[in-house]
């Protein structure tokens, strides 16, 4: 466990290796180390000529950085973000460079950057004993910091390379690929980015801050689901047969979007794939009716990994494929809810996405007001999908209160010991399905649902 | 910055060659520094590259390490805490197959994971790194090691940055900057140079002079009593001191003198006033010339002496007239000549010519005639048994010689002394028995009581051939003590003590000795690769290295790794119509702005060519490029698109 003075200095370590990463090239990193290393080993200007060496870097660092203390670029930066990411895929947005200067800017590079969240030491305590495994090396292990900074990136959100900006002349505007991967699910928070201009001799860089905020949402990690069939009957729905007409995927195409896990295959825009190289998609508006619930348990606050499974499963689910008569419309996570259908508006999943990718766990175990809030719609559902990340008594009463309104249910449970897999439910239609949080995918992909 | 760690770092051509050749000339390397310079250059210049996995990065970085951590443990066994230098002097040897196998791949870099044993459990991790400039630089560091101490390394250095620079510098500035900024880079690491030199002469001057105000300041090199040898060493070891290799047979027992002392009180034997004094060496050889006007050495043994210590005595036999011997980096001698060397502890090899007469050695001073006034009494009664009256001084010598073989037993149990009587009262007029320290001091007080300067010296008697070790051998317990007198003119050995203490001692010898023996042995083999014959190791095994790597090179040409370099891929030549734009393509890459490959013409106009020029509107002028492009334009188009080309062109011009 690493002390808590060195902790302190995390930040401050991190700080100076970003700072000595955009300030310096990596010709003027190598011979920042020259200079370190050939005055440790110089010190003694008897026994080695090392001192001249490290007097040579000092002398060339010392005017290079002189000569990049300032830089005012006459550039305007604006960022062209997509609607939305997906953790854990790669994805990337543009970043809009104009000169408005009157000479051609060569050699530019550009760092964006995310806001960093304020990572406390209990919290990194927390975070950094549930990723005690993932500690690589001794130091890791006695020191912390490696981990600290895999936490900090993690909570920020994704890594941002430099990239290297092409020759602009005067007047002109470039658009540049920012590579991106989302390493977690919310809201990303930039705050500012930086040009950098090499000085003549190369090591340096001089820096220039543009003030640009924007917000990009990750949606929550999917996997490949089978297609869901539960146990329902159609139940009188207050849409109407506005909506009724509606029922299943409707063929009004919406957009095209890149391909993500759970997709149909035919839906694949074959002709953009070639183009492009990547899975594009074409997205549809969702039109759905028969209605079915998604209970998704919050109160998980102690089990942060346990969380992000039962928010994958539930995203997984919202996106995944379903009968044609069958509707989510209604996911409840907590003691919120959100309704995807509202009078004759149809709800879509990127909705329910948009929702559970915000979602946070719940401190305490008040499991009732779940049901409570279960049992006053009880009389529109026809089937009922809860995924939980403990299974207590609370839990069992509701799922057995369904059954006894005739609901079918699916009940997925995610755990973090290996127990042995439960058994389809006798009681009604009713599945119980443990899926381990660490072979998530896997398990998801081995489920047996329906007929 | 993780993007730009897989970039390769531009290079001149031939630089690594280049400063390796550096290196390899500042270091007295450059055999070494030749081959690997022609081994990096023609892998980097072949036609072959290695599609090589993961796997083989790691061995190569493995195999780097294992050497390494060899040559530190070597280094630091021949050099202790100067190992440190000595290590990085021949890190370009250590850290060349990493160099050579990220050279010979078709990545050309390396992955992190070779680098760090942490890194190769994280699957996901795939950045890499070029290791050539910070090779580069670790010859920079390596050079500075090297013995010459004039502007030649500093030179090196600036050539080898220089270079660097060159070929990395930004194109965005012109030539005026870049030598400006070198310019004032120069003053300032002139003037940083000087300023260091000052300092370090200050620091020195003024450390000294705090360090010399302090009593406790002692390390004095000239003190003047020495505490080695004293009486009481014990003589109980199996353990090989001394290897002895004669050039043609010697007269045995031959013994070997270490050290001799003039001043005995309370049991201990030293000696004052005797600074030891460096001598010079003969230019251009490690052999030291002890008698100027020596005749020609009859005598010559090479030695091997197992020490412990930086400073160690050198057993000599006497009459020692020349040392050779490229381990030893000083030598001194005081003025009882006795010779100390400064040599990395282990197994000191050295080569001595001695020849008689012994009339090199000084003259004996006041204090070898000396006899302690406790013992003088006691000496004077012991004289009294043995006639001596009207003998010549050599043949009182003699007698007193014989007194000790005729009335005195070789012995190393001492019985209990009486706390009234000195050990040597003991010895002399009642046990009449002990080991040869006993008889050579008794021998020396004698020598002196009968008017004969004399002294007392301690080495070793060399009797045993090892048929291993295909040498003669002195063990510790064939350390000997014996007596010195002056007779004649000349210093005359006086070995008292009976001639069976050789076969009492030989009958200590354990059962374990022949183990112990083998043990040494191959000790003693590592300490001597470890030395001076490493490198004739490593001359003998370069004759080894061209048909080697020859076979290497044949095995890897044939490897399914091996990928020829085919030439590019051979681009369609460029459209009729992209010609048509040549002129303002010309114009917008003389400032510097050229197509990215895979640009469109529209995506490049849009970042390069202003938004109009010579009155032409760029959309328009693209606008005729792409429909000619594709076959669509009308030939009153394809004549407007050449007319609003030249006026583009010549706008930008303007």
């Amino acid at each position: 466990m690493p002390p808590r003075f060195l902790y302190r200095w995390f930040p401050r370590a991190a700080r100076a290796s970003r700072w000595l990463e955009q300030r310096f090239t990596s010709g003027g990193r190598l011979l920042l180390g020259v200079l370190v290393t050939g005055a440790i080993l110089g010190i003694d200007i008897s026994q080695t000529l090392a001192y001249q060496l490290a007097t040579l870097a000092f002398a060339l660092l010392v005017t290079s950085f002189a000569l990049s203390a300032r830089w005012r670029p006459r550039l305007a930066v604006r960022r062209v973000l997509p609607q939305v990411v997906t953790a854990q895929l790669a994805s990337h947005y543009w970043l809009e460079i104009t000169n408005l200067g009157a000479r051609v800017e060569s050699e530019l590079w550009v760092q964006d950057t995310l806001l960093d969240p304020p990572l406390s030491w209990s919290r990194f305590q927390a975070l950094r004993d549930r990723d005690a495994q993932a500690a690589s090396n001794w130091f890791d292990r006695a020191v912390g910091f490696p981990r600290w900074v895999a936490l900090r990136r993690r909570l920020r959100g994704a890594e941002l390379a430099p990239v290297a900006v092409p020759t602009l002349a005067p007047g002109a505007t470039v658009r540049v690929k920012i590579a991106i991967t989302a390493l977690r699910r919310g809201w990303l928070q930039y705050t500012q980015l930086r040009l950098l201009r090499p000085d003549p001799l190369g090591l340096c860089r001089a820096r220039a801050r543009f003030k640009l905020s924007d917000r990009l949402l990750a949606l929550p990690h999917r996997h490949p689901l089978p297609r869901i069939h539960l146990h329902s009957e159609r139940r009188y729905q207050p849409g109407g047969v506005s909506l009724a007409l509606a029922v299943g995927d409707s063929q009004e195409f919406a957009a095209l979007r890149d391909y993500q896990p759970g997709d149909a295959r035919r839906h694949i825009h074959w002709r953009s794939f070639a183009k492009t190289g990547q899975l594009i998609v074409k997205q549809y508006q969702d039109e759905y009716f028969d209605r079915h619930a998604l209970v998704v348990d919050t109160h998980l606050a102690d089990a942060a990994a346990r969380f992000e499974a039962v928010i994958e499963i539930a995203a997984s689910i919202v996106s995944g494929p379903r009968p044609r008569d069958s509707i989510l419309d209604l996911v409840i996570a907590g003691t919120d809810i959100l309704e995807l259908s509202a009078g004759r508006g149809l709800g879509d999943g990127m909705r329910a996405l948009t929702y559970l990718a915000e979602a946070s766990a719940v401190e305490g175990e008040d499991f009732a007001a779940v049901a409570a809030l279960m049992r006053a719609r009880i009389g529109r559902l026809a089937s009922v999908i809860l995924v939980f990340g403990h299974y207590d008594d609370a839990r069992r009463a509701l799922v057995d209160e369904l059954a006894r309104h005739d609901i079918a249910t699916l009940c997925l449970q995610v755990v973090a010991d290996d127990l042995p897999a439960l058994a389809p439910r006798s009681l009604g239609a009713g599945y119980h399905y443990r899926l381990h949080v660490d072979r998530l995918a896997a398990d998801l992909a081995r489920l047996s649902l329906g007929p | 910055m993780s993007a730009a760690r897989s970039q390769l770092t531009p290079l001149p051509r031939l630089w690594l060659a280049l400063t390796l050749l550096g290196w390899g000339a500042l270091t007295d390397n450059l055999g070494g520094a030749l081959v690997m310079a022609l081994l990096i250059e023609g892998v980097s210049l072949g036609p072959i590259k290695w599609a090589l996995a993961e796997r083989e990065f790691h061995r190569a970085a493995d195999l780097t390490s294992v050497v390494f951590t060899l040559v530190t443990i070597v280094q630091f066994s021949r050099y202790s805490v100067h190992g440190i230098y000595q290590i990085l002097k021949v890190c370009p040897y250590c850290f060349f197959p990493l160099v050579l196998v990220a050279r010979a791949s078709t990545a050309q870099t390396l992955p992190m994971s070779a680098l760090f044993y942490s890194l190769r459990r994280q699957q996901d991790y795939r950045e890499r790194i070029d290791i050539v400039p910070h090779y580069l630089a670790l010859c920079l560091l390596a050079a500075s090691s090297g013995a010459h101490r004039d502007a030649r390394f500093v030179l090196f250095c600036a050539i080898i940055v220089l270079g660097m620079l060159f070929a990395a510098r930004p194109r965005r500035y012109g030539w005026t900057p870049w030598l400006m900024a070198l310019t004032l880079a120069a003053l300032i690491g002139g003037l940083t140079q000087l300023g260091i030199l000052r300092t370090q002469r200050w620091m020195e001057d003024s450390v000294m002079y705090w360090v010399n105000q302090f009593p406790w300041a002692l390390n004095d090199p000239s003190r003047e009593v020495t505490a080695i040898g004293t009486i009481g060493r014990l003589k109980l070891s199996d353990q090989i001191r001394l290897r002895v290799t004669p050039s043609r047979a010697v007269k045995l027992p031959l013994l070997l003198q270490e050290a001799s002392y003039d001043q005995f009180n309370f049991g201990t034997w030293s000696t004052q006033q005797a600074p030891f004094a460096a001598l010079d060496k003969r230019a251009g050889a490690a052999v030291w010339e002890l008698a100027k006007t020596a005749p020609t050495p009859t005598t010559r043994l090479e030695l091997s002496v197992q020490h412990r210590r930086d400073l160690t005595l050198l057993p000599v036999p006497r009459g020692t007239r020349l040392v050779a011997s490229e381990e030893i980096a000083e030598l001194q001698r005081n003025r009882f000549a006795t010779l100390m060397a400064e040599s990395p502890p282990g197994a000191l090899r050295y080569t001595v010519a001695s020849a008689p007469p012994y009339a090199t050695e000084p003259p004996p001073l006041a204090s070898d005639s000396e006899v302690p006034t406790q013992y003088r009494a006691l000496m004077r009664e012991v004289l009294s048994e043995i006639d001596i009256e009207g003998q010549a001084p050599a043949q009182r010598a003699t007698r007193i010689k014989r007194y000790f073989l005729e009335h005195f037993k070789y012995s190393l149990v001492q019985p209990d002394t009486f706390a009234w009587r000195t050990p040597l009262a003991d010895f002399l007029r009642h046990t009449r028995r002990g080991h040869c320290e006993y008889f050579a001091t008794a021998t020396v007080l004698l020598l002196r009581a009968a008017g004969i300067p004399a002294r007392y010296a301690v080495g070793y008697v060399v009797e045993e051939y090892s048929g291993m070790e295909r040498a003669y051998v002195a063990r510790a317990r064939h350390a000997h003590a014996w007596a010195l007198a002056f007779v004649d003119g000349a210093w005359l050995t006086v070995d008292s003590t009976p001639s069976e203490w050789y076969e009492l001692e030989e009958a200590r010898a354990t059962g374990w000795q022949t183990v112990q023996d083998i043990a040494s042995w191959l000790v003693y083999r590592y300490q001597r690769l470890a030395q001076a014959d490493l490198n004739d190791f490593t001359d003998q095994l370069l004759w080894l290295v061209p048909p080697l790597a020859a076979l290497l090179y044949w095995r890897l040409r044939r490897s399914p790794l091996a990928v020829r370099d085919a030439p590019g891929p051979v681009l369609a030549s460029p459209l009729p119509s992209a010609s048509l734009l040549d002129p303002v393509l010309q114009q917008l890459a003389a400032r510097g702005l050229t197509p990215a490959r895979g640009e469109t013409m529209a995506q490049f106009f849009a970042r390069a060519a202003p938004v109009a020029s010579g009155g032409v509107h760029r959309h328009e002028l693209l606008g005729l490029y792409y429909r000619l492009r594709y076959g669509a334009s009308t030939p009153d188009e394809r004549v407007a698109l050449g007319e609003r080309v030249g006026a583009f062109s010549a706008g930008l011009m303007a």
